[in-house]
């Protein structure tokens, strides 16, 4: 009696297992896991200094830097990076030039647009802005100064090619960018920008 | 025997089942990393000003002449000087004052009129010194009073003319000046200003006098930094 009913059981077992056989079977095999691997995208911040002070008889910023990870294994996806500074009545506007300035805007008295224009001229007429040279660099990156309608004046980089990961680093600081920095014109406070590190498939 | 070998690939199936569940897990772990960093630079400028005399000497000389009835007294040279001050804060208030060697050393300026106003110079080689009282005679003789000569031994007061400007900065009220007490204040936004003061060539009459020696007499303008903000 007992054997029947383990018998039973163990038919149940069975039909059990059958009826899943097939999907264990492509679970566990390497066509499932071959299957799942999607493409990974990262952007790490491994390190960085983000605040730093000037001195107003000069406009010498004190260095500021920052390190990234970059990762992915998608051969469409590369890396954007880009930067806003907030003007008078609180519009976002790039903050990048073309010269390889990033500038920082006075977040008390916010610059007006003309005065970030003429910034990334190296024109006079610029009050409450200041522009510092901003140097990239990295290992198994290639870096492109380019403009694109979304993000303006920006920085892509590329993964070397069969890379799946590497390096960004980022200074600022140093002598004030031509005409950006006069005493007197720029008002005592803080200075802001942010710049952005992005994985994109598009500019 | 089959029942045994069953009951093996039970918890076989049940462990390849269970990795298969780890596997799903993981990707979608992976999907969670992100991917933008955001960077908040921020930098501080700090508070400045600087303030330099417009001349290239911080002593500024001239000889006078008098008529035959020792009257009038009139400078031979041209006295201009003044202040060029840079400076980063949005608002600011610089004193100015006015000092000279009497006893105490009362304020040495008076009569102030948009701008301009009246310094009391005093003979630095009069014997015994010159008293206050020689100054504030001049400056402050007392309500419906005019000083008389004779009350201010050894100290001579002249018309100062000032010139002010302002650049690099806000162009609406950027240097205001305003008497104060006994001195001068500007309330002085962002930029640089320069403010020129001409000494007038003719004394006040009233100050000047035989009782007046001859000597070398001298006056001191003094700007400093009061606050800011």
């Amino acid at each position: 009696m007992k054997k029947l009913n383990l018998l039973k059981s163990l038919i149940m077992v069975m039909a059990v297992l059958l009826s899943t056989e097939k999907a264990f079977c492509e679970a566990t095999a390497v066509q499932a896991l071959y299957t799942l691997v999607q493409p990974t995208v990262a952007v790490e911040k491994m390190t960085s200094v983000e605040v730093g002070n000037i001195n107003p008889s000069n406009g010498n910023a004190s260095e500021l830097k920052s390190s990234f990870n970059l990762q992915s294994n998608d051969e469409q996806t590369f890396f954007v990076v880009y930067s806003k500074i907030t003007i008078l009545g609180g519009t976002q506007v790039s903050a990048f030039d073309l010269n390889g300035n990033l500038l920082f805007a006075n977040t008390q008295i916010p610059p007006t647009e003309t005065a970030v224009n003429n910034a990334k001229q190296g024109l006079i007429g610029n009050a409450n802005v200041i522009g510092y040279k901003i140097n990239l660099s990295g290992e198994g990156i290639t870096i492109t100064n380019t403009t694109s309608a979304n993000y303006n004046e920006c920085y892509k980089i590329t993964l070397a090619n069969s890379e799946t990961s590497g390096k960004l680093e980022q200074s600022i600081g140093g002598k004030p960018a031509t005409n950006t920095y006069q005493a007197g014109e720029d008002v005592a406070g803080n200075y802001s920008a942010t710049v952005y590190v992005t994985a994109i498939t598009e500019l | 025997m089959k029942i045994a070998k069953i009951t093996k690939l039970l918890p076989i199936a049940l462990a390849l089942a269970l990795s298969f569940t780890s596997v799903q897990a993981a990707v979608v772990e992976g999907d969670d990393e992100s991917t933008q960093a955001t960077l908040n630079y921020q930098l501080t400028l700090n508070d400045y000003i600087k303030i330099t005399s417009t001349h290239p000497a911080t002593t500024l000389t001239s000889a006078g002449t008098f008529d035959e009835n020792y009257a009038n007294l009139t400078l031979t040279d041209s006295m201009t000087s003044g202040f060029t001050i840079i400076s980063n804060a949005e608002k600011r208030t610089l004193k100015l004052t006015a000092t000279n060697t009497a006893a105490s050393s009362p304020s040495a300026m008076y009569g102030f009129n948009n701008g301009s106003f009246y310094l009391v110079f005093t003979n630095a080689s009069a014997t015994g010194g010159v008293a206050a009282s020689s100054v504030t005679n001049i400056t402050a003789p007392g309500e419906g009073k005019t000083t008389e000569p004779s009350l201010n031994p050894n100290a001579i007061a002249f018309k100062v003319t000032a010139d002010e400007s302002h650049s690099g900065g806000p162009t609406e009220t950027p240097f205001v000046s305003k008497w104060v007490s006994d001195h001068i204040e500007y309330d002085m936004k962002n930029g640089t200003a320069v403010v020129e003061f001409t000494i007038n060539s003719k004394a006040e009459q009233t100050t000047f006098s035989t009782h007046d020696t001859l000597g070398n007499y001298q006056a001191t303008l003094t700007l400093t930094d009061e606050s800011h903000t």
